[in-house]
C-alpha cells in the first residue's frame, strides 16, 4: 500500500459569503508526481494555502505526512508559489543562503548548497549580483532554486511553467524529473499545460468551482473519456449534428467527439454524405486538454 | 540556528551593509544641528533687520507730536542720536511720511499711560523693518519717566541686578533648575526619534518590500507570521542600537579631543538619574516603538506599494511626534494638563512620558497607570498588526478593502 504524503480529505474554505473550496478530498502518494488541474479560479491555488497553512480551512483536514503542516516542517519542504518574487535588491547567494537557513541548512551548508545550485544552472558568476541585474530566465532559475536547495522530499510548485519560455519550461521540466527519480521526490503541481501533465504526471485530480470533477490515475481518467475522439482535416463547411457529435474546429482542423451510443462510423458515414472532403481521418483516445474543456463546460 | 534569529541577521545586515546607513547615522546629528542653527539665525536675523534698520535712520529726524507732556527731549541732543521735531499737528506728522519727508512720525496720546496705543507711523521698510520704532517709541517714554526721579533711583534702576533661584518639590527636596536637568531627557528622546524616524521607516520598507516584490509568500511557507514580524521589529532596534552606539562613540571622542575646548555651560555632575528611571525609560521606548513597529507591519501589509504605504503610514508618525509642537509648554508645564493628555493619548504617549520620566515628574501611581496603557495600546496595536498581515499581506498589487478587513476581523 502506497504511503500517502499529502491526505487533503473534505476540505471546505468560504471567503466572505462566497464558499470557494466544496468538500475536497484527494491524497498524494510518496515518491509520484501529481497534477493539480482546475481553471482559473477553481480553488488550486487556495488548497495549496491552507496546505501550507498559509490559509486556514473552514473544515476538513489537510495533512502532510499525516499531520498539519507547520513553517517548521519546511526542511522537507519545496514550494514555488504563483505569484513569484525575490528580493530584488538582494544577491543572488544571499537570496539563496537566506532561504536554505530557514529551511533549515546551517549557514555554511547552506553557501555550499547554494554554490551548487548556481553551478548546475551555470550562474556561479553571478553569486554576488543583485537579483534585479539578473535577466527574466536568469532570475526565474533562481526562483526554482529557492525551492531546490534544501534537496526537499515533497515539491509543491503552483503553476511552474507560468510565464516560462520553451527553454527554460524544458529545463524546469527536466531537473523536477530529475527531483523525482534520483532524489525519489514527491512532486504536487498545479499547470494549464496538459501535454506536461500527459508526460510526467501519474495521477490527477480536477477541480472546478471548488469541487472535485475528475481524480486517479491519468490513463484511467483518459479512458472514462472513452477512445473513439475522432480527428480530421477537411475542406469546405463541417456539418453541425449535435445528436451524432459535438466538435471544436480550427483552420480546416476539428476533433470531433462522439454522442453517447454513436459510432465513429456512424460519423464517418454522416460526413461522407454531407460530401465532405476529408483528407485525414484519425481516431484515439482524448488529450486531457480535450477532456478538461469538455469537463468545464459540462 | 533559530528562524526568528535568521530573520534578525537578514534584517539587520541587510540595512547596516548599505553605505546610506553610515551616511544617515552620521548626519542624523548633522541634520539637528544645521536645523537649529537655521531657526536660531533666522530669529535673530528678523530682530537684527528691525535694529539695522533703525541704526541706518539715525541722525535723521523724527517727528513726535506728545499730548502726553511726558517725552523728555534732551533725550535728542546727544550727537550720535536722532534728532527730533515736535509738532503739534497730528495730520502734519502723517502727511510728511506719507510725502517721504520724515522716516517716522510718533504719537504719543494723552492716555498713553492708561493704556492708549502709541501710533507710530513709518515709511515702508518691509515686514520686519516697519516695527522698526515700536521698542524705541516705549523706550524713550520709559526713559523720559525715568528721568523725572531722583539721581539716586536713577542710579538704582540702571543697577544690574543678579539673581539665584533655588526650587522646591511638593516633597520639599531643592530640584535642579539648571540647563542640565534637560540633558536626559533631551538624550532619551534622540534615541527615541532613532527608533522612530529610522526603524520603523526601515520597517516598514521591510514588509513592504516583502509584499511589492510578491514574496511574502515563499517566507510564510518556511516561517511564522510571528516569527517573521518578531524578526524584522528585534533587527531594526539592533540597527538603532547600532547607531546609539555609533553616535555614542564619536560623541565620546569629540568630548574627550575637545571637550576643554567646548564650552556648552552644562555641569555633567550636577545629573542625577536613578537606576529606576532608566528601566522605565528603557520600556517606555520600548512599549513605544512597538506600537509604532506594529502600525508600521500593518500598514505596510495593508498598501500594495512601499510608497503607498509610505504615505499612508506619515499620518501615524505626525501623530507620534505632536509633542514635538508643544515641547515649550511641556518643558513649562511637565505634568500640565497638555502633557497629561499627551500621555495618554495613543503613539503619543511614549514620547511624552519618556520625556516627563527623564525630568523627573512622573509619580509611582502615574507610572504603573500609564505602563497598564501602553501595554494595552501595544496589545491592541498588535492584534491589527496581525490582523493586517494575515488579511493584506498576500493581496498583491491592491489596496485591501477596510470593509471586508473589520468584516474578517468580526468573523
Amino acid at each position: 500500500m502506497p504511503t500517502e504524503i499529502i491526505t487533503i480529505k473534505n476540505f471546505s474554505k468560504s471567503f466572505g459569503n462566497k464558499k470557494v473550496i466544496k468538500d475536497l478530498s484527494f491524497n498524494v502518494n510518496a515518491g509520484e508526481v501529481f497534477a493539480f488541474l482546475g481553471p482559473n479560479g477553481s480553488g488550486k491555488t487556495t488548497t495549496i494555502r491552507a496546505l501550507l497553512d498559509i490559509y486556514k480551512a473552514d473544515e476538513g483536514e489537510l495533512l502532510i505526512k499525516g499531520k498539519r503542516y507547520s513553517s517548521d516542517d519546511s526542511n522537507i519542504l519545496g514550494y514555488m508559489p504563483e505569484e513569484r518574487g525575490m528580493y530584488l535588491n538582494s544577491s543572488v547567494m544571499e537570496v539563496l543562503t537566506y532561504f536554505a537557513e530557514l529551511k533549515g541548512l546551517s549557514n555554511k551548508d547552506a553557501k555550499i548548497e547554494g554554490l551548487k545550485y548556481l553551478n548546475r544552472v551555470d550562474l556561479v558568476d553571478k553569486a554576488n549580483v543583485k537579483i534585479n541585474k539578473l535577466s527574466s530566465g536568469q532570475q526565474q532559475k533562481i526562483q526554482l532554486g529557492i525551492t531546490l536547495v534544501n534537496k526537499p522530499q515533497l515539491l509543491i510548485l503552483d503553476e511552474p511553467t507560468k510565464g516560462l519560455d520553451p527553454i527554460n519550461r524544458n529545463f524546469l521540466m527536466e531537473i523536477l524529473l530529475e527531483m523525482n527519480k534520483q532524489e525519489g521526490a514527491t512532486i504536487l503541481f498545479s499547470t494549464h499545460q496538459l501535454e506536461e501533465v500527459e508526460k510526467i504526471a501519474d495521477r490527477l485530480v480536477m477541480i472546478k468551482d471548488g469541487e472535485r470533477k475528475l481524480y486517479g490515475e491519468v490513463n484511467e481518467v483518459k479512458a472514462q473519456y472513452g477512445n473513439n475522439i475522432i480527428r480530421i482535416n477537411y475542406k469546405g463547411k463541417l456539418p453541425e449534428n449535435t445528436k451524432l457529435y459535438t466538435y471544436t474546429s480550427e483552420n480546416y482542423y476539428a476533433e470531433i467527439v462522439p454522442q453517447e451510443k454513436v459510432t465513429t462510423s456512424d460519423i464517418l458515414k454522416f460526413l461522407m454524405e454531407n460530401k465532405l472532403e476529408i483528407s485525414k481521418f484519425e481516431v484515439g483516445a482524448p488529450s486531457l486538454t480535450e477532456i478538461f474543456i469538455k469537463v468545464i463546460n459540462e | 540556528m533559530n528562524k526568528t534569529l535568521i530573520v534578525i541577521k537578514r534584517e539587520y545586515l541587510k540595512v547596516v551593509k548599505k553605505k546610506s546607513f553610515i551616511i544617515s547615522t552620521l548626519l542624523f546629528p548633522l541634520f539637528i544641528i544645521i536645523v537649529s542653527v537655521i531657526s536660531t539665525l533666522s530669529a535673530q536675523q528678523a530682530d537684527e533687520t528691525g535694529k539695522r534698520i533703525a541704526a541706518e535712520e539715525k541722525g535723521t529726524q523724527i517727528q513726535i507730536m506728545d499730548e502726553t507732556n511726558l517725552i523728555n527731549r534732551n533725550l535728542f541732543l546727544t550727537p550720535e542720536g536722532n534728532s527730533a521735531n515736535f509738532i503739534s499737528n497730528k495730520e502734519e506728522g502723517i502727511e510728511a511720511i506719507k510725502e517721504n519727508k520724515a522716516n517716522v512720525f510718533i504719537y504719543y496720546p494723552k492716555d498713553s499711560i492708561n493704556g492708549s496705543k502709541i501710533e507710530i507711523y513709518v515709511t515702508d521698510k518691509g515686514v520686519f523693518g516697519n516695527g522698526r520704532y515700536d521698542a524705541q517709541a516705549t523706550e524713550w517714554i520709559k526713559a523720559s519717566i525715568l528721568m523725572n526721579l531722583p539721581t539716586d533711583l536713577q542710579t538704582a534702576y540702571n543697577t544690574k541686578f543678579s539673581t539665584q533661584t533655588k526650587a522646591f518639590d511638593s516633597n520639599g527636596q531643592e530640584v535642579d533648575t539648571s540647563g542640565a536637568k534637560l540633558v536626559v531627557p533631551i538624550a532619551s528622546i534622540a534615541i527615541y526619534m532613532l527608533l522612530t524616524s529610522f526603524a520603523t521607516s526601515y520597517l516598514l520598507m521591510s514588509v513592504s518590500e516583502e509584499k511589492e516584490n510578491r514574496v511574502m509568500e515563499i517566507v510564510l511557507s518556511n516561517l511564522k507570521p510571528k516569527e517573521l514580524i518578531t524578526g524584522k521589529i528585534l533587527g531594526q532596534i539592533g540597527v538603532v542600537i547600532t547607531q546609539v552606539l555609533i553616535l555614542g562613540s564619536l560623541s565620546i571622542v569629540i568630548f574627550l579631543a575637545f571637550g576643554k575646548n567646548l564650552n556648552i555651560g552644562i555641569d555633567f555632575s550636577s545629573i542625577h538619574i536613578t537606576a529606576l528611571q532608566i528601566i522605565i525609560a528603557i520600556f517606555y521606548t520600548i512599549l513605544s516603538f512597538f506600537i509604532l513597529a506594529c502600525v508600521m507591519v500593518g500598514v505596510g501589509a495593508a498598501m500594495p506599494t512601499y510608497k503607498e504605504a509610505q504615505s499612508f503610514s506619515s499620518i501615524f508618525i505626525i501623530i507620534s511626534v505632536i509633542p514635538f509642537y508643544f515641547i515649550t509648554l511641556l518643558v513649562a508645564e511637565p505634568s500640565g494638563p497638555i502633557a497629561l493628555f499627551l500621555s495618554y493619548f495613543p503613539l503619543s504617549s511614549g514620547l511624552v512620558l519618556l520625556f516627563r520620566n527623564a525630568m523627573g515628574v512622573l509619580s509611582p501611581l502615574e507610572v504603573i497607570l500609564s505602563s497598564i496603557v501602553l501595554i494595552i495600546y501595544a496589545y491592541i496595536a498588535l492584534f491589527f498588526a496581525f490582523k493586517l498581515f494575515e488579511f493584506g499581506s498576500l493581496e498583491y498589487g491592491r489596496k485591501i478593502s477596510w470593509k471586508d478587513f473589520f468584516r474578517s476581523i468580526r468573523q
